[in-house]
């Protein structure tokens, strides 16, 4: 399993290359708590985890109903991020 | 035996006559209302075809969300519309109410024909109601409000002021202004601007605070009185909104958008959905199917 730390960077790494994202550095995710308060609507953050499976996942999944309610906490948007990346066609 | 689909009792009939709502009623259950309400919101995100690109004004989003689009013929809610509406039904707009934790309660208000925002005026209304009104026979909108979430005191539940329906405490005809929020806030409006009696105080009416569990419903006639509590939890309040009239309604007769909230959406992309019987009228362009292309339902007379 992944660091905590290598995860947050990781997600506040995409983040950064989304333009509907806010503009948010790793100090200020880790800080957080929620999803609201890094700014991003319930919607938008649907939007952008889609965004991370097109990128990462290939199309192999598909959001989940089950993975909406865990991404209003950040723990939860890392666990969903986990979840993806272990769908994930290996890099080569 | 009763059933979840059963129309209105007689008694209850009455009751909604007499206090202005009826309910809550069972729909989904709670784990399964949580479900429907996630995959609804995946359909938002993801849409295609959005009606409109609007997220402050929230509406209408049962045309291209498959999920929302069945929700508003179900027949637990379309068969309870019957006993009130009659057999002949359209659903002519939804709403997506949201209460985060903090957010404040939304003020008392009563409405007709939906003259809210800067573009509906009592000249062009929401709703013209082009027939002849007899309140004892028949209604002209009744709304259902769907819990997604538990919708408790603490949260922000609705909540009525029974038996107001009979009377008009506000005038809807009159202009709102849009400011910052206040102790009577209606979504950034101060709609007690629009009390007939400055000194009537809502708070000391027959308030009821209408408690629901997450897949709960409840009907009510937009000329109740309502509005519903801040949410003083840490848990969000759910609600949706459908709305129904009677095909001899014109919705949106002069109004080609609407300005409120802020926001602007053009009403082109606008429909209804007849969810029970038939338009013998054709006032309104009706949807058969949402702009995904899924077809609406309509609710059979013995479903």
């Amino acid at each position: 399993m992944p660091d905590i730390d290598d995860r947050l960077r990781n997600f506040v790494d995409f983040l950064g290359t989304q333009p509907m994202a806010p503009d948010l550095t790793y100090d200020e995710v880790a800080q957080s708590r929620s999803r609201a308060e890094l700014g991003i609507s319930s919607l938008n953050i649907l939007i952008l985890v889609n965004s991370y499976i097109e990128e990462k996942a290939n199309g192999r999944i598909a959001l989940r109903p089950e993975w909406v309610p865990m991404l209003e906490d950040i723990d939860g948007i890392l666990s969903v991020i986990e979840e993806i990346d272990a769908s994930a066609p290996a890099e080569v | 035996m009763t059933t979840l689909t059963d129309g209105l009792t007689a008694e209850q009939v009455q009751f909604f006559k007499d206090n202005g709502y009826v309910g809550p009623f069972d729909l989904y259950e709670p784990d399964e209302a949580q479900k429907i309400w996630s995959r609804a919101m995946i359909e938002m995100a993801l849409s295609k075809n959005k009606p409109h690109n609007s997220t402050v004004i929230n509406y209408d989003r049962h045309l291209d969300c498959d999920t929302l689009s069945e929700h508003i013929s179900r027949p637990e809610i379309v068969n309870k519309l019957r006993s009130l509406l009659g057999e002949d039904i359209i659903c002519w707009k939804s709403n997506i109410f949201q209460k985060q934790p903090g957010d404040a309660g939304t003020g008392w208000h009563q409405v007709e024909k939906y003259i809210v925002g800067e573009t509906t005026t009592a000249a062009t209304p929401s709703l013209s109601f082009a027939y002849d009104r007899d309140d004892d026979a028949v209604l002209q909108d009744v709304s259902v409000w769907t819990a997604f979430s538990p919708a408790q005191r603490e949260n922000g539940c609705l909540r009525f002021i029974r038996g107001s329906q009979k009377r008009w405490f506000y005038d809807e005809n009159k202009r709102l202004t849009k400011g910052p929020q206040r102790k009577t806030d209606f979504f950034g409006y101060d709609y007690s601007e629009l009390q007939l009696d400055p000194d009537w105080d809502p708070e000391k009416e027959d308030v009821v605070e209408m408690e629901m569990g997450p897949g709960q419903f409840v009907l009510f006639v937009e000329k109740c009185v309502h509005g519903s509590l801040p949410n003083v939890s840490d848990q969000t309040r759910l609600g949706y909104a459908s709305r129904y009239v009677i095909p001899q309604t014109k919705v949106y007769e002069h109004v080609d958008r609407l300005v409120e909230f802020g926001d602007e959406i053009a009403l082109d992309y606008h429909g209804c959905v007849l969810v029970s019987g038939e338009d013998r009228y054709g006032y309104n362009r009706i949807y058969t199917e949402n702009l995904n292309g899924f077809a609406f339902k309509r609710v059979a007379a013995d479903a």
